[in-house]
């Protein structure tokens, strides 16, 4: 009889981090299946390329490192996917591959590996591309097909002009032009509600980022159901601002964090050229999280006590 | 978090059988050990003192069951010492010591029944074993009583067939509490996961007016004293419970002083949770104090350990409970579990910041503040409900024990 000897506790929950990546993983299949509806099979190539490289450059990192293979966590595959649904329909193989090498590579191995990366590393690599290869990413086609080879140009809904002729309808479904992933609302719905069943996320931080964003676009004279459901607000909201590693530890410092991500996108859509506003605000944020924390620990200690009363 | 008490707290509570040999651990209690009053050879009853309390701050030992002292000797305790114990073998006759019954609670004097619960070696019996009567002597008026039946650690059921089968001792040592205390209110506190303990607290509690029963939330750690007396007086300071004025019995406790006070007899047997993945049989268990766990295990077969092989042998609840590396540890006072559990852990992760830690603290820590630069570590009642949630399978709690050793040795 083997008897192990060890402190308490003996049981601990179903949940680890493996878990949790595939959880999210399988809540971005609604995503993916909107996806090949309306951009077809461009966009299959793009995901599956981008999820097999990003695994591929983890498993290269591990074996340089010489440490044991890290793949299996199922956050390289995660961050691939994240990536891909953040590109346009169309993208040359080679820049998935230089994408992912930037994200695995370096915004994330280099910082020490899961759990020490500063920045987001799938945005901080669509950041990178969009700076160095600004026309590859702003090639929009439009969404119309099943199993297009030949796709037509277009411009996104956020893009001067072309605000008037969307509807809110078109928007909800994704039948717009845009990245793979973040046209369709409703995808990203499905998604959101099975990551909050699951208690994957917390409904604070995406909260607080879409009431801002609606507060501030009623203040500015904007449409605020255009702004959250148009340039993958919505998915930020939860998928990327959910990220555990790269926002603050602390409920208080998400709120934070999510209050002031969505000021950085009101101000970078009304008042700046940037093409894309998410990547850039969330990276920006991603920066000040340290901060937040400090805040946030502060707050917690002092008044969280007081403020929230979920525990007993 | 996963429950599993389904098997256990809907099926009547049985009698184990009188092992051969019986330990008494000396250490039966926190605080002093008791001092020895037999020796070898000597021939005891159930329910005679075999040690006394050394001082107040101590409990006294008594046999349960009837035979000769084997030995006086050092014997594996729960805690992985090897302690100074009293064995006793077993003749089988079960010849018992005349017990004093009281003839009624009114009437009798607060001095005389605190002495009972004395006399009849009443601890806490859930983890804390403190002597009972050591808790009547805090100098403040106490205003409330919380009886916690809220057993908020999974598999353990014990505090629930209690309450179902025992609703008359559970009320009878209420009425002993109301007598010395003289509270103005007494809470019965039962997780809302129980509602056949909750219909007959209800049921035998309708006559009595300052007894409330609190259904609790399920949820871990609810149970734990300082959690409980914030939720039940929704005072949220940082001040310890009897400097509050309230006062928390555990359930098995009041229903041992129940029984104890009225009858005389002291405190030999206690109902014990057998559960865990690897027990077919699970059930809830009347067991003599002093069993060797081996005895209760008996359908743990040499083929059915070696096909499980490696497990766990847990006493108490699989969160604040002690792994055992032996067979032969008896049941202590404090036992409220034994459970052979599948070993399943996981290799340590990197922590991935994902906050389950702090959301889970009911002491509103960040555990993995406190485990890095020792914040507030005083505060911690070391639940274990971080380590429970986190998915990297950090240890945070045993951590946190160790730093705050090292700091007292320091």
């Amino acid at each position: 009889m083997k008897l192990v000897m060890a402190s308490s506790p003996h049981i601990t929950s179903e949940l680890n981090v493996q878990r949790t990546m595939l959880n999210v993983i399988l809540a971005l299949f609604p995503v993916i299946f909107f996806s090949f509806f309306f951009f077809g099979f461009p966009a299959f190539i793009v995901i599956i390329s981008s999820v097999i490289s990003a695994v591929l450059v983890e498993s290269l990192v591990s074996i340089i490192k010489k440490e044991p293979l890290t793949v299996f966590d199922g956050s390289a595959a995660l961050t691939g996917l994240l990536l891909a649904l953040w590109l346009p329909p169309i993208t040359p193989l080679w820049m998935i591959l230089i994408g992912n090498i930037f994200a695995i590579g370096i915004v994330k191995q280099c910082f020490g590996g899961l759990g020490h990366n500063i920045f987001n590393p799938a945005l901080a690599a669509k950041l990178f591309l969009s700076i160095t290869y600004p026309t590859y990413m702003t090639s929009w086609y439009k969404a119309n097909s099943w199993f297009q080879f030949l796709p037509v140009a277009s411009s996104t809904p956020l893009s001067k002009g072309a605000t008037l002729l969307t509807t809110h309808a078109q928007l909800f479904w994704g039948n717009t032009a845009g990245n793979i992933g973040t046209t369709s609302c409703f995808a990203i719905i499905l998604g959101a509600i099975w990551l909050f069943k699951k208690h994957i996320i917390d409904w604070k931080t995406s909260a607080s980022f879409l009431g801002t964003i609606f507060v501030f676009s009623i203040l500015t004279w904007n449409d605020p159901f255009f702004q959250i459901m148009s340039g993958g607000v919505l998915f930020a909201a939860f998928f990327m601002l959910t990220d555990y590693v790269t926002t603050p530890l602390t409920k208080i410092g998400r709120i934070l964090f999510g209050f002031f991500t969505g000021l950085l996108v009101i101000s970078i859509r009304l008042w700046s050229i940037m093409p894309e506003s998410i990547p850039f605000a969330v990276i920006l944020m991603n920066g000040f999280v340290p901060l937040l924390d400090k805040l946030g620990v502060y707050l917690h200690l002092k008044i969280y006590e007081k403020l929230f009363t979920k525990h007993p | 978090m996963e429950y599993y008490k389904q098997n256990t707290s809907m099926t009547p509570s049985q009698t184990a059988s009188a092992p051969e040999e019986l330990i008494f651990h000396l250490a039966a209690h926190s605080g002093k050990p008791a001092i020895p009053l037999v020796f070898q050879g000597d021939l005891v009853k159930v329910g005679q003192l075999i040690a006394k309390a050394d001082g107040h701050d101590s409990a006294n030992i008594h046999s349960s069951i009837s035979g000769e002292v084997k030995s006086l000797s050092d014997y594996p305790h729960p805690n992985g010492f090897n302690l100074p114990s009293i064995i006793i073998k077993n003749d089988h006759k079960n010849t018992k010591v005349p017990f004093i019954p009281l003839k009624s609670i009114k009437g009798t004097s607060k001095e005389e029944l605190i002495q009972r619960i004395f006399d009849a070696g009443i601890v806490e019996m859930d983890g804390s074993m403190i002597p009972t009567h050591l808790k009547f002597n805090s100098q403040k008026k106490v205003n409330e009583i919380i009886i916690n039946g809220a057993e908020c650690e999974p598999y353990l059921t014990c505090d629930n067939r209690l309450m179902v089968e025992q609703t008359k001792y559970i009320f009878l040592g209420i009425d002993i509490l109301l007598e010395i205390l003289k509270p103005s209110k007494v809470y019965i506190a039962v997780q809302d996961n129980k509602p056949e303990a909750i219909y007959a607290l209800r049921n035998y509690g309708i006559r009595y007016k300052n007894v409330k029963i609190v259904t609790l939330p399920t949820r871990y750690p609810i149970g734990a004293d300082k959690v409980l007396v914030r939720y039940i007086t929704k005072n949220r300071s940082s001040k310890l419970p009897h400097e509050l004025g309230v006062l928390v019995f555990s359930m098995a406790s009041t229903a041992q002083i129940g029984l104890s006070v009225t009858t005389g007899s002291p405190l030999t047997e206690r109902l014990v949770t057998l559960s865990g993945d690897l027990i077919d049989k699970k059930m809830n268990i009347r067991v003599k104090l002093g069993t060797p766990i081996k005895h209760l295990l008996s359908e743990l077969t040499e083929e059915k350990a070696a096909k499980h092989n490696p497990f766990r042998i847990i006493l108490g609840g699989p969160l604040t409970g002690l792994s055992q590396h032996n067979t032969d540890v008896p049941i202590m006072k404090n036992t409220s579990g034994l459970l052979v559990l599948k070993e399943q852990s996981e290799p340590e992760q990197d922590c991935i910041r994902c906050g389950r830690c702090i959301d889970c603290c009911p002491m509103f820590l960040i555990p993995t503040l406190v485990i890095k630069n020792a914040v507030q570590i005083e505060e911690c009642i070391e639940c274990g409900a971080c380590s429970y949630h986190c998915p990297s399978k950090i240890n945070l709690v045993s951590q946190i024990h160790n730093l705050k050793n090292s700091k007292d040795n320091s």
